[in-house]
């Protein structure tokens, strides 16, 4: 009988650690941030075809290539691990390659001088392609390679890094901040960082490697060609997270860089999802039974800028503070959006919050500019309280000077050229002028817009999950001949509040902190009139259904693009 | 026709450093890879990236450090530290794939459709071919290749379950190889850029045709008891021709120049997708090579049409 009961407690132990062991050995994808909504009956194997409708010219994250997204979308972001990632929702989370959440501590981490650290654990089954251990070396060396690589694209963040220190058997790195720094989380991961193998390297300068092919992974997938036709991958067998284990046996990536191939070269079953910028019509080219069309406010936005210093017309108008305003009531965003942008996405909404987007980060305020509305009485009240009467050809003047100035965007941009033709005539009713002075894309954002030869411009600017607008905004950051046309403050606006704000927000990790600091940046900006802005510009994932299922729709307004959970995906 | 050939060439230098100049201030001018669109920069790297790349130099210390290098072969890397000959060759090889297939269509057709309107002058088939042919020079070729793909590859697959046609260049295939799956993607764009050539081409072989077969040595020779078929291959084609080789010099030039927006359209990854990338990106590291292969391509190609003269026609003599 004893035995007989022991025999029963044994057998329960033992039922007991086969479900556990089942549990813990589940095939794939039981929970996680971006996890799959998919289920078991998923098909294993085949090969996944994407359009990529942009391609790298060369696939190295440090240097000059990293100004591609679409390198990181369509190739480093499925290989390379991360240490801090973002979610579909843009959250920053702890990716695979961590054992849990980063430690802060220093005085740094609460005020805003001092040194910090941050201790990263790193998952003790974290290995590269070949089985060899991510370890604190690996970061050691990716920070060298930040640091001295001929042509890095940026070391910032980096710089600020005094030492990192490799303890319990290299899967512990303890980084020690020489100042707060409160992008801490973009540096090795987040929006478009790496680390990297260092066993992989010759030395930390890295600008003739990783020019075509990677040599190692730690990522989902291991990539096995590149070239000017395609990319193709294959999964990382060693991948320890079996939440993220491919489906796919093959994926590969096609350029389509015509938008009118792209969409038929999805109709035509000859890839099976794209990730198009938004173009009027979309939805009628694409209304076919097997697409599925997704989508979402994306992480760029439109507005319209105003030059108070433009180089091309010194005396600009939009020196004058009333007059920005004036101007600001005098465009009718609500109609540009209902005829503009609603016909194919109703569900975009204005973007009221200037700089910073509802749905990447917790940083948008969005009543600073809820209450500019189209307001013709306005529009007259303010300008005529500030001195400018209507002369004979029915436009404003003051002390000689007509209200008039010039407006620049891309020629052949059909969305823009519409809201000229939507915006000039209403404006010209209410005695401004406003002059068309459109160029080819290239011309405006590397040659006019760097060197401020514009007075009002449109175009998008993309929102970083990190909301330092540092480099578009603050004073020091305005180009001009006198600094070989530097920094990136396109409008000239120098508010020397808001830039300070700026910077201590930029030394404030605490994000509670920050967000009254970027709150406080964003008042200054509507204050000071600088820009209006007019939504966040949707874009659309394209799948084919007939061909693929799984979450495929999951990441669209993620930063890293619909492409971001392949492994998700499989095949129908 | 050796000393001409010779005097040719050595006319060809400066002629290629004028070129050269041009290009390189026309390319200078108009790209500013200082000024790339770079969210994640901040000034001082930008200053040191420009530092990095000698752009703080003087234009013409610039000039002569590429030219130099250039004339040895040497095309330099790009700004992000990519050796450009590997792809600019590999982009030269699709371009001259897609060129031949496009030459080879255009000229059968065109010199084909050409001789037989001449022939058969005011015939329909005259009158059809010239109606053809004015369309095929109006309509423009990203028109008709976006037509092609939904005619033949999205009706096409509606109507009859699949296509053996593509939209664009995907294939399995290396990026240079010629295969048979190269060759059935290359045939909607190769008959996108053929079109244009195939209605101009009929029309210069139609009016160089009735040139000559008005002429009195073809009464001669026809007089002379010559057969017809004899009369018309041997004595007109080869006079009739003349005037098209030396357009067709000038059009192989502009196929190595690049099929720019045929293989925008169908995304060959040539030498048209090549340029616009670069100059998308502010690459004149790239740029600058294309062009000069362009410029040289044509004043090669020219030379040989010149020499062709003399093998098409014994009595022009080249000295």
């Amino acid at each position: 009988m004893r035995r007989q009961r022991r025999g029963v407690k044994l057998f329960c132990l033992l039922f007991t650690f086969v479900l556990f062991a089942a549990a813990c050995s589940s095939d794939k994808k039981s929970t996680g941030a971006g996890s799959s909504s998919s289920g078991p009956a998923q098909k294993k194997g085949g090969t996944l075809i994407l359009g990529a409708e942009q391609w790298p010219d060369c696939l190295n994250p440090i240097t000059q290539c990293a100004n591609s997204s679409w390198m990181h979308w369509a190739v480093a972001g499925h290989v390379m691990p991360r240490l801090m990632e973002l979610d579909e929702k843009g959250n920053f989370v702890p990716s695979p390659v961590l054992a849990g959440d980063p430690k802060l501590s220093g005085e740094g981490t609460s005020s805003g001088t001092g040194k910090f650290t941050i201790v990263y654990d790193i998952d003790p089954n974290a290995v590269w392609d070949d089985g060899s251990p991510m370890t604190a070396d690996d970061l050691i060396f990716s920070l060298d390679a930040y640091l001295k690589t001929t042509g890095a694209v940026s070391t910032a963040g980096y710089d600020k890094i005094e030492k990192i220190e490799s303890s319990n058997g290299g899967k512990t790195a303890t980084f020690t901040f020489s100042v707060p720094y409160a992008d801490w989380q973009d540096l090795f991961g987040g929006n478009q960082g790496y680390f990297y193998k260092k066993a992989a390297f010759a030395g930390p300068d890295t600008k003739a490697d990783m020019i075509d092919s990677y040599t190692f992974s730690g990522g989902p997938f291991k990539l096995d060609s590149f070239d000017a036709t395609q990319a193709t991958f294959s999964p990382n067998a060693k991948y320890w997270d079996k939440d993220r284990t491919p489906f796919v046996d093959k994926v590969i990536f096609k350029p389509l860089a015509d938008s009118d191939t792209e969409l038929n070269a999805v109709k035509a079953g000859e890839v099976f999802a794209i990730y198009p910028q938004a173009s009027p019509g979309i939805k009628d080219q694409v209304a076919q039974p097997d697409l599925k069309l997704e989508f979402a406010p994306g992480v760029s936005y439109e507005a319209l800028y105003m030059d108070q210093n433009s180089l091309q017309t010194p005396d600009t108008v939009f020196n004058d503070k009333t007059v920005r305003e004036a101007v600001m009531f005098a465009v009718d965003r609500q109609a540009i959006l209902d005829q503009i942008i609603h016909p194919d996405f109703p569900d975009v909404q204005l973007l009221q919050c200037g700089v910073w987007v509802p749905t990447v980060g917790q940083w948008c305020d969005q009543t600073l500019w809820a209450d500019v509305k189209f307001d013709p009485a306005k529009v007259k009240s303010l300008l005529e309280g500030d001195g400018w009467a209507k002369g004979a050809d029915g436009i404003y003047a003051k002390a000689g000077k007509r209200l008039s100035f010039k407006w620049t965007i891309n020629a052949g941009n059909k969305r823009r050229e519409s809201i000229q033709a939507l915006v000039i005539p209403k404006l010209k009713d209410l005695g401004i002028e406003a002059v068309p002075d459109n160029t080819d894309a290239d011309t405006l954002f590397q040659t006019r817009l760097p060197q401020r030869q514009l007075e009002m411009g449109t175009y998008i600017q993309t929102a970083s999950p990190d909301p330092s607008v540092t480099t578009i905004l603050s004073c020091k950051q305005i180009p001009s001949p006198e600094n070989s046309f530097s920094g990136q403050n396109s409008v000239a606006w120098c508010n020397q509040q808001a830039s300070d704000l700026m910077d201590q927000s930029d030394k404030t990790p605490d994000p509670a902190k920050r967000l009254d600091l970027i709150h406080q940046i964003g008042k200054l900006l509507r204050q000071d009139a600088v820009l209006l802005p007019f939504y966040q510009l949707p874009i659309v994932t394209i799948v084919r259904t007939d061909k693929i299922e799984g979450p495929t729709t999951l990441y669209t307004p993620a930063s890293y693009s619909a492409f971001g959970n392949i492994y998700d995906w499989s095949l129908k | 026709m050796v000393l001409y050939a010779v005097r040719r060439l050595l006319w060809s230098i400066p002629v290629i450093i004028i070129a050269s100049i041009l290009v390189f201030v026309a390319v200078k001018s108009t790209t500013n890879p200082a000024a790339q669109r770079c969210p994640t920069c901040r000034a001082e790297d930008s200053q040191r990236l420009a530092e990095q790349l000698h752009l703080n130099e003087s234009g013409t210390s610039q000039y002569v450090n590429w030219f130099g290098k250039f004339s040895h072969g040497d095309f330099g890397k790009t700004l992000r530290q990519k050796p450009v000959w590997p792809d600019l060759r590999d982009a030269i090889i699709v371009t001259l794939q897609l060129g031949a297939l496009a030459y080879v269509i255009t000229i059968g057709l065109g010199l084909t459709i050409g001789v037989i309107s001449a022939i058969k002058q005011y015939s329909w088939f005259d009158s059809l071919s010239t109606g053809a042919s004015f369309f095929g020079l109006s309509i423009p070729p990203f028109f008709f290749g976006l037509i092609l793909q939904i005619v033949l590859v999205l009706k096409f697959r509606d109507w009859f379950g699949t296509t053996p046609f593509f939209t664009s260049g995907v294939n399995n295939s290396s990026n240079t190889g010629l295969g048979y799956d190269r060759l059935i993607h290359l045939i909607l764009p190769a008959f996108t850029v053929a079109v244009q050539g195939i209605a101009i081409y009929s029309r210069y072989m139609r009016s160089s045709m009735l040139d000559v077969l008005n002429s009195d040595f073809l009464r001669t020779a026809r007089a002379k008891g010559i057969s017809e078929r004899r009369v018309i291959v041997r004595h007109a084609l080869r006079n009739a021709l003349i005037p098209v080789v030396t357009y067709s010099a000038i059009d192989i030039g502009a196929v190595i120049g690049g099929l720019v927006i045929t293989e925008q359209i169908f995304q060959i990854p040539g030498m048209g997708v090549y340029f616009l990338q670069a100059f998308r990106d502010g690459e004149y590291v790239k740029i600058l090579p294309w062009m000069m292969l362009v410029v040289l391509s044509v004043i090669a190609l020219n030379l040989i049409a010149d020499l062709l003269y003399g093998v098409l026609d014994p009595r022009i003599r080249l000295d």
